[in-house]
């Protein structure tokens, strides 16, 4: 798919791209405003801007997908302080590689939610890696519920974008 | 006739390959993605559960009421700590854990549950209304900021 909005040219990419990373910030801060439940562990979140990323590398492809968790890191740095910025950027780049190696690569017989499942958890393991660098090991004892946690969010992003890419198809003419 | 029929049913052939070869919102190995956190989730749960913390703190409760509180940190030498004296109920408190020594009732569950040591275990004595658990440990004393 990704090949046939490169067709669209360049200019089309770009748009595009920058569309999408907009929506990002904006899913990101609505994200942000959601209080802390007492069930979730800290840093657990609904992952909506993770929607954003999985259009962008299923739509435009990887590069651009790449760009959009960059400039979603950008935006948590701003707002949130480094340690955000640091989270965000391991979480959003490695998750990014994953699906779009899978939207990319896998059977098509997997679905959207399946994908969104393994990128919501790639994304928060490579946070838990990182805070324990930057903390210490007892931090790991937040795997089980992340996990858990990730297949809820998955669930939702999957099936939204279940939903979104086709029309987004449609919209662009990119079929 | 015969050629527009053909190219018709081409074309519907060629659409419906398009179809099977969209992703769908949900497969079948969707299913085993799911399976698979899940049981991850659940390894990760019971092996955390195995290697708990070293508990700091011993809380001794009647009723759900606390009675005792006990710093295990500041503990040098074991010593026996009398719950409740009509009942001979003890409690012998070590600096890394703490056992019931001796109770009056006959089941004897809270002395066979041994020394407790970690975040999170409990003594329990039924028949006296009495719980002895253990708190702290590295775990609480982290504030891990996860963006």
């Amino acid at each position: 798919m990704a090949d046939k909005a490169k067709k669209k040219g360049k200019a089309f990419f770009i748009a595009h791209t920058a569309l999408i990373a907009a929506t990002a910030i904006a899913l990101s801060a609505l994200e942000g405003m959601i209080p802390p439940l007492p069930m979730i562990p800290p840093g657990g979140k609904a992952g909506f801007s993770n929607i954003a990323v999985m259009l962008g590398a299923d739509v435009l492809g990887f590069p651009s997908a790449v760009f959009i968790a960059l400039v979603k890191a950008i935006f948590a740095g701003t707002t949130r302080g480094f340690t955000a910025f640091l989270m965000s950027f391991s979480g959003g780049i490695l998750s990014t590689v994953v699906m779009a190696v899978l939207l990319r690569y896998a059977t098509k017989k997997i679905g959207y939610i399946g994908i969104g499942i393994c990128g919501a958890a790639t994304h928060n393991t490579a946070q838990l890696i990182v805070s324990s660098i930057l903390t210490t090991n007892a931090v790991f004892i937040y795997v089980p519920a992340l996990l858990i946690l990730s297949i809820v969010t998955g669930l939702l992003t999957g099936l939204l974008l279940g939903i979104i890419i086709p029309h987004y198809r449609k919209i662009c003419k990119i079929t | 006739m015969d050629e527009t029929i053909e190219t018709k049913v081409e074309e519907a052939l060629t659409v419906s390959k398009q179809e099977i070869s969209r992703r769908r919102i949900m497969g079948i190995p969707d299913i085993f993605i799911v399976l698979i956190i899940l049981c991850m989730s659940v390894g990760a749960y019971i092996y955390f559960n195995a290697i708990a913390y070293d508990a700091t703190t011993a809380v001794v409760a009647k009723n759900k009421t606390e009675i005792y509180r006990i710093d295990l940190t500041t503990v040098t030498e074991p010593y026996d700590l009398i719950i409740d004296k009509e009942h001979n109920v003890v409690l012998y408190i070590e600096s890394d854990g703490v056992s019931m020594k001796s109770s009056d009732c006959k089941d004897h569950t809270c002395i066979n549950t041994g020394k407790i040591s970690k975040d999170g275990e409990a003594i329990v004595c039924l028949p006296y209304a009495y719980t002895v658990f253990l708190e702290g440990g590295a775990i609480n004393d982290v504030d891990a900021v996860v963006g």
